[in-house]
């Protein structure tokens, strides 16, 4: 006989068939966090961080973008974006994505002339749980 | 001694010390993620039109959130918001697509809708954010 266990919303049937009236609900697994932090100062290249899982993990990362400033030029922006931006310009492109190996995660920030356009920081999420 | 409550995936032992996490359902030694919010909307937008739709939290840092949108031309899937794509440069995207936007400061999560479609498209956006953040 399956076990298990269930918290429902507030006003929800604990026999409820909709999955969204339920804080736990054991039948389907939570996301569960392996480590976190933020990273900073990175300037045109690679953080990376270590988790070794011994597979790829589900992971979320955020960061400062590279805008344009309307002027031609570029402004880092205080908001942070999911870290798959890109910012094409005429002559220059910038971009931000994030590599998800079975040790490691490797945050990327860069641009096609290798220029430093200042100190991009974010935070990232690596979870427990495995991408497959 | 230590005390926890670990509820395994079906087939696993909840009781072996050498059960993975990643087999585990739910594990109170270790942080979940836990929502702040989460809801819905959804905007017409003409051909190249641009909207930015504001979610507050006030939480005073930056929280995590996933979002996915679909649009009028298609609602057979959502599609993962993507940050690499403001709205005045979809070089990642098909040019006659739609596009969101998800990004966030300490006080708002905000998504930005773009439609490239030649054509007036509705976007509808699920978002959910997080108490997990930074």
């Amino acid at each position: 006989m399956a076990q298990g266990m269930k918290i429902t919303k507030a006003g929800k049937a604990i026999d409820s068939a909709v999955l969204d009236d339920f804080y736990l609900h054991t039948s389907y697994p939570l996301l569960k966090v392996h480590s976190s932090g933020t990273f900073s100062t990175l300037i045109d290249g690679t953080r990376t961080i270590s988790h070794n899982l011994g597979y790829k993990p589900f992971v979320l990362v955020f960061s400062e973008y590279v805008n344009d400033d309307g002027s031609g030029g570029v402004v880092l922006t205080s908001d942070y974006y999911q870290h798959d931006w890109y910012q094409g310009g005429a002559t220059i492109t910038f971009f931000g994505y994030t590599k998800i190996f079975t040790d490691r995660i490797e945050i990327t920030i860069g641009n096609t002339n290798s220029v430093t356009p200042g100190a991009v920081d974010g935070i990232y999420y690596i979870f427990k749980d495995e991408v497959v | 001694m230590v005390y926890k409550v670990v509820i395994s995936k079906a087939t696993y032992d909840a009781t072996s010390g050498a059960l993975a996490d990643k087999n585990k359902i739910f594990d109170s030694a270790l942080n979940h993620l836990k929502t702040f919010s989460s809801g819905s909307f959804s905007r017409s937008l003409a051909d190249d039109a641009t909207t930015t739709v504001t979610i507050a939290h006030n939480l005073n840092y930056h929280p995590l959130s996933i979002a996915y949108f679909t649009e009028s031309g298609d609602t057979s899937k959502y599609k993962i918001t993507m940050s690499g794509a403001p709205s005045t440069s979809p070089t990642r995207y098909s040019v006659s697509d739609v596009n969101v936007s998800m990004y966030c400061n300490t006080t708002n999560t905000y998504f930005k809708l773009y439609n490239n479609a030649g054509v007036t498209r509705t976007i509808t956006v699920k978002y959910e954010i997080f108490y997990e953040g930074v």
